[in-house]
Parts: structure tokens; sequence; C-alpha cells
């Protein structure tokens, strides 16, 4: 079992581990009725952590071609995906029933069977996965916004069709490879173009705020052809997280604020680890004098995004505390802890090096989140709510400008 | 005598340029093949369709007389298939690597890998995901060739191997051919090393098998002549290109002025843009 898990990915060993954690919370929680609903939050949590960690199993499998060519190891990867998931699913349905709390049994079963499908079709039919992926979130999409409709105001009239427009243009742009290419054409083409201007010695924007402005970030999109990507991705995440929250508090405002918070964090990462990886082809370019300069202006922009991050941080934990409806904490739990968990384990995933202390970091954070959010809705007040802001802006701050610091092509002068 | 692996009028197109176009390739049992081609002239294509790692647009590719989008578990274990790229499994080491890979193999040769792992020095307990790229490229070719393949599939299995080790791979395949009686299909850009291993060589160009055929063969038919020059019937002109001709024939070599060609100047002769 473990050799498999290792073949996804050795961090999912890690973030594995902590899933019992979640359910222990979530038992002990059990104890006291007042806070019973929070248990459905957990075992959310746990629900989509267990998926998130299997789908990156079954998409590092699939990438793997020795799935391919070695014997039986695409009916091991099966056989244990789907045992893990068939235990899951009787986990949660077993929380949630403990919890009283069957709200979202639904979305349960439909990440079940979503993920069941995708280990059936990725390992059956492994060259189609492209197809595969898009049409299962596309379903996916459609059966969330469908779910909710019922239940929030937002998706009367034009709003439905609208969120399914950006979601369907989204998902196609971002999954299908002539979409790609055409955001990547079209992304070259505004940056060659920004960048020509920025060298022409009679733009009149040559050595004003905005342009340097605008010079500090174009080394980023320059060397990283995925940041549009990130743009879609993001329109996507807005409108799912609208589809998620509930309207009644302010929900769309939180959905934002919560989305740019991630987001930035994303936009950090990527361009981070695409400085580290070419940053040197970019020094080549005519734009940019010296490794100093290049250096000054990825420290710069490192910073910014890193506050801009926080602001939105601190907006979104502000927005969590007073809105927070009593009536559904574990769900406010579980749309603030998941996508923002799943997220993090893709970025964890991807680069190993140095990670475990880091992780220990944010997992310890998460386990905070649900405890200070979770008990904070019935026990305490305004002590526990600035602890919710730390916990979620300290780790915010550690992992970014650690981040920046590690990728930054400062350390190659010494 | 069935052919190990069969590809028949095969076409792959990539954004729309068409990568191989209507293919023809056989590989019999017992041939080692070097596949020479320029970068992006789709030899990496033809391997991962082989193997059924993507999917043809139009053709039948036959792997051991099974369809290779659909290779049973027993055409896996007569198999050994080094990618171009990362092998992945970053977070084994070595020795759990071997352990975990070699449990799906009827035939894994732990000693075998052993003395591989030996041979070419690879650090035993270090992960995967730290070794360089070179030694990754070590651990891949190990991992195809510790069960003893029937069927060999290597693509560009030396570009990134030191000479010591180029040179030590190519004795393990040259071993493995003539013991095993094992069917080799490699690509590279290395045309000595070709030279140094190959029974039979292809000429990948423009989508398609240009000249293929035995190598020595091969070397000893065809001669660059200059364009003037005629030549009898039972000589063959393969392609013009501007100033001179290739011939195939026994009598090409009598031809005044015919000159012989070694596999680097047919490399170039071939890719030549037809001009």
């Amino acid at each position: 079992m473990f050799a498999l898990l290792r073949m996804g990915n050795a961090s999912i060993i890690f973030w594995i581990s902590f899933v019992p954690l979640f359910f222990v919370i979530a038992l002990v929680l059990t104890i006291d009725q007042e806070i019973a609903q929070f248990v459905a939050g957990a075992a959310t949590l746990g629900q989509l952590l267990i998926g998130a960690l299997l789908f990156q199993v079954i998409i590092h499998c699939s990438k793997s071609i020795y799935l391919h060519t070695i014997p039986d190891l695409d009916k091991k990867v099966k056989n244990f995906c789907l045992s893990i998931l068939t235990i899951n699913f009787i986990f949660s349905i077993l929380l949630i029933g403990t919890a009283g709390n069957f709200a979202g049994v639904n979305i349960y079963i439909f990440c079940w069977l979503l993920t069941s499908l995708l280990v059936y079709g990725l390992i059956k039919y492994p060259a189609i996965y492209p197809i595969f992926i898009p049409l299962l979130i596309a379903l996916e999409c459609s059966c969330m916004i469908l779910g909710f409709k019922q239940k929030s105001d937002f998706f009367e009239g034009w709003n439905i069709y609208l969120t399914t427009a950006i979601c369907c243009l989204g998902l196609i742009l971002f999954s299908h490879s002539k979409g790609l290419n055409y955001i990547e054409k079209f992304q070259t083409k505004l940056l060659k173009s920004m960048h020509d201007s920025l060298n022409d010695p009679f733009n009149p924007l040559v050595g004003n705020v905005p342009n340097m402005f605008i010079r500090a970030f174009s080394p980023y999109l320059l060397v990283n052809a995925s940041a549009v990507k990130y743009l879609f991705i993001g329109a996507i995440a807005i409108f799912t997280m609208m589809v998620f929250v509930n309207y009644k508090a302010k929900g769309d405002v939180f959905a934002v604020w919560l989305l740019m918070f991630t987001y930035t964090s994303l936009v950090v990462e990527y361009t981070s680890k695409g400085i580290a990886r070419e940053w040197k082809t970019v020094l080549l370019m005519p734009t940019f004098n010296s490794r100093k300069e290049i250096t000054d202006k990825y420290i710069v922009s490192g910073v910014f995004f890193t506050i801009l991050n926080v602001v939105f941080g601190l907006l979104a934990a502000s927005l969590i505390l007073k809105g927070l409806p009593d009536f559904s904490a574990a769900m406010w739990v579980s749309y603030l802890i998941c996508p923002f968990s799943i997220l993090s384990l893709a970025w964890y995933t991807e680069d190993m090096e140095k990670e475990f202390i880091r992780n220990f970091i944010y997992v310890a954070s998460f386990i905070l989140y649900i405890l200070l959010l979770g008990v904070s809705a019935k026990l305490f007040s305004d002590l526990v709510d600035v602890l919710i802001i730390c916990a979620l802006v300290i780790p915010q701050i550690i992992y970014c400008t650690n981040r920046v610091r590690q990728h930054a092509p400062v350390r190659d002068f010494a | 005598m069935k052919p190990i692996l069969k590809m028949s009028a095969l076409t792959k197109v990539y954004n729309g340029s068409k990568i191989l176009d209507s293919l023809e390739f056989e590989l019999n049992p017992g041939q080692v093949t070097g596949l020479l081609g320029r970068n992006g002239s789709g030899k990496t294509t033809l391997m991962k369709l082989a193997v059924g790692l993507i999917l043809a647009d139009h053709g039948d590719i036959e792997l051991m007389g099974e369809c290779s989008t659909d290779i049973s578990s027993d055409v896996k274990q007569r198999l050994g298939f080094v990618p171009q790229e990362a092998i992945g499994f970053e977070s084994f080491t070595i020795e759990q690597l071997f352990k975990f890979v070699g449990k799906s193999y009827k035939n894994w040769d732990d000693a075998y890998a052993t003395e591989l792992c030996r041979l070419f020095e690879l650090p035993w307990p270090k992960k995967v995901g730290r070794l360089s790229g070179g030694q990754k490229q070590l651990v891949a070719i190990i991992l195809a060739l510790a069960h003893r393949p029937d069927c060999l599939i290597l693509d560009e299995p030396v570009s990134a191997l030191d000479p010591v080790n180029r040179r030590e791979f190519l004795s393990q395949i040259i071993d493995l051919a003539v013991d095993h009686r094992s069917t080799v299909l490699f690509s590279t850009h290395i045309t000595s090393d070709i030279e140094r291993i190959a029974s039979h060589v292809n000429f990948l160009s423009r989508g398609k098998i240009e000249l293929s055929g035995e190598l020595e063969m091969l070397k000893d038919l065809i001669y660059r002549a200059p364009l003037d020059l005629d030549y009898p019937d039972d000589v063959e002109c393969l392609f013009e290109k501007r100033g001179y001709q290739i011939l195939k024939g026994e009598k090409a070599a009598l031809l005044p002025g015919a000159q012989r060609m070694n596999l680097d100047d047919l490399f170039v002769a071939i890719n030549s843009n037809g001009d």
C-alpha cells in the first residue's frame, strides 16, 4: 500500500497520516451535541482530503508510463484506490449519521462516484484522460450549481447562466490543449507588445511609476507561461466558491476575498517556481541589465504579492468572524478549509524539497482552523477571533516569504 | 516468422502537423534495430505508440501479436521499455524501487539488477528524486533489463550517459541480444552507437521510414555519386539531392566517382530537406 502511495508522491503519505486525526477530532467533538454539526464539517474535510489524495495518486500514476508497461500494476492501483474510497465512504456516512447532518450527503456520494469514475476511466482508458477529466469536472460543476440552486437566491435569473458559461469556458480553455495554446499565444503577444513598448525610449510611460510596476511584474509573466491559466482557474474558483457559499450571510463578498487570498498565494507559488526554473534565461533578455536588477524586481514583486495575500487573508478572516451564521458553522468550516487545503495539497506535492517543516506548520494550522472556527462559533468570542486571524495569516506569511526567499535568484550571488 | 512489432499505415497528428504519415515498420525477432532521426522527427512518438502510451490517429500496431493499446499482462512480462522522460517513482530509494517493480515480473533477476547497479555505480540507498539525470536514466535502463525481456524498446537511452556508462550499457544490450535472443529497438542521435551494436537501421524522416535495412548491407550497397553519372538498370537511385544522388546496388561501387557513405553522411543526406 505504501509503495503505491509512494508511487503517487511521498507527501501523500504525510498528508494521509493526518486524515485519521480529523476523524478523531470529529469523534471527540460529537460528545458535545451543541457542536455536533461541526463533525459534519470535519467529515467533509476528511472526505475531500482523501479524495484529493487519491486524485493525486491517480493523476501521478496515470502520468507514469510504468502503469501501462509493468504487468498488473494498473490493477493494483485500481484496487487500492477503490478500497480506500469505499472505506472513506463508509466513514463519511457514519460520521454524518452520527452528527445528524445529512445536508451534504448528496455531495459526498457524488464525490465518491466521481473519484471512482476517474479511477476506472483513467486506468482503463489512459489515453483519453485529457477528455475524461474536463467532462467529469463539468459534470461536477453542473451538479453543484443545480444542487445549490434550490438553496440560494444567487442562482435566480441571469446569474446561473453566467456562472455556468464562465465555468464551462474556463474548463474548456484550461483542460483542452488547443484552448491552452490559444491562451498562451495571446499571452505571448500581449507580453511582447508590453515589452516592446517598455523598451521604446520615446514611450512617455518609461520611467514613471506605473511603468516601473509593470516592469517589475513582467518577468514573472514572461517566465511563467502558465500565469494566464491561473487567471482562468481563478475565475472558475470565484464562481465555484459562490456556489458553495450561502448567500444569506454576505457570502459573495466573503467568497471573493477568500478566492483572492488563495489566488494570490498561487501567484506567489507559481511565479517563484517559474523564476527559479528559468531566471537564467530571463537574464539574457535585453530588458534587464544585470542580475541585481532582476533580483530586485523579483523581491519587490514577491513582497507585493505577500502583502496582498495577507490583506486578503485578513479581510477573509474578518468577514468570517462577522458573518458566520449560527445554524451552519460546520458548513462554513468545510467551505473555508476544503478548497484551501486541496490547493495547498497541490502546492506541496509539486515541490518536495525541504517541505517537511512547512507541511507540518500547515497541517498544524489546518487543525487549528478547525478547532478555532468550530469552537469559537459556540464557546468563545474576542480572544479566539484574534487567534483565528493569526492562524489564517501567520502560516501564509511564513509560507509566502519563505517561498520567495527560497527561490529568489539572489542566492546565486553568494 | 511473425514480427515482434508491426506498424501499418500509421499516422499521428499533433496540432495539425503530421508527425508520422502512413508509416510502415516491422521489427523482427532477434533484430537489434537502431532508429535514427532528427529532433522532432517522431522517434519518441513512434516508441510511445509501439507500447500503447498514446493512440494513433490512423493505422494498426501489433506488439508481440497483440494490439498495442491493450496489451496483456503476459506481453508486459516480456516487454522492457525505457522512456526518454523522467521515470517518476521519485520517493523510492533505488532498493525499494527494484523491490516494488521486481514483484510484478516473474523473471525479475534481483542479482542481475544489483550487479548492474554496482556496474553503473548507482547509490543504492539514495532516493530516485535525488539522483542526477544520467543516474535516473540508468535506473530506468536497469528496470527494463532486469527481467531479461524478449522485446526491449529504448527511447534515446544514452542521451544523458557518460562515455563509460554508455559503453557499459551498450555491452549489456549486446549480451541480452546474444544470450537471450532479445529483440531491441532503440533510438539515438549517436550513429557510432548504432554502428557498434545494431544489426539493422531505420532512418525516420518527414513522418516516414525513408530508408531501412541491415546495417552492413546498407553500408556496402549505398553510394553517393555525381548527379550526371549514368548508372546501370540494376542500380537504383534512392533520391537526388542538390549536386549528388544516392545510389543503391552491388554495382554502384564500381561506378566512376561513386563514394562509400558512412552512417553520418547518410543521415545528413536523408535529412537535407530534399534540395
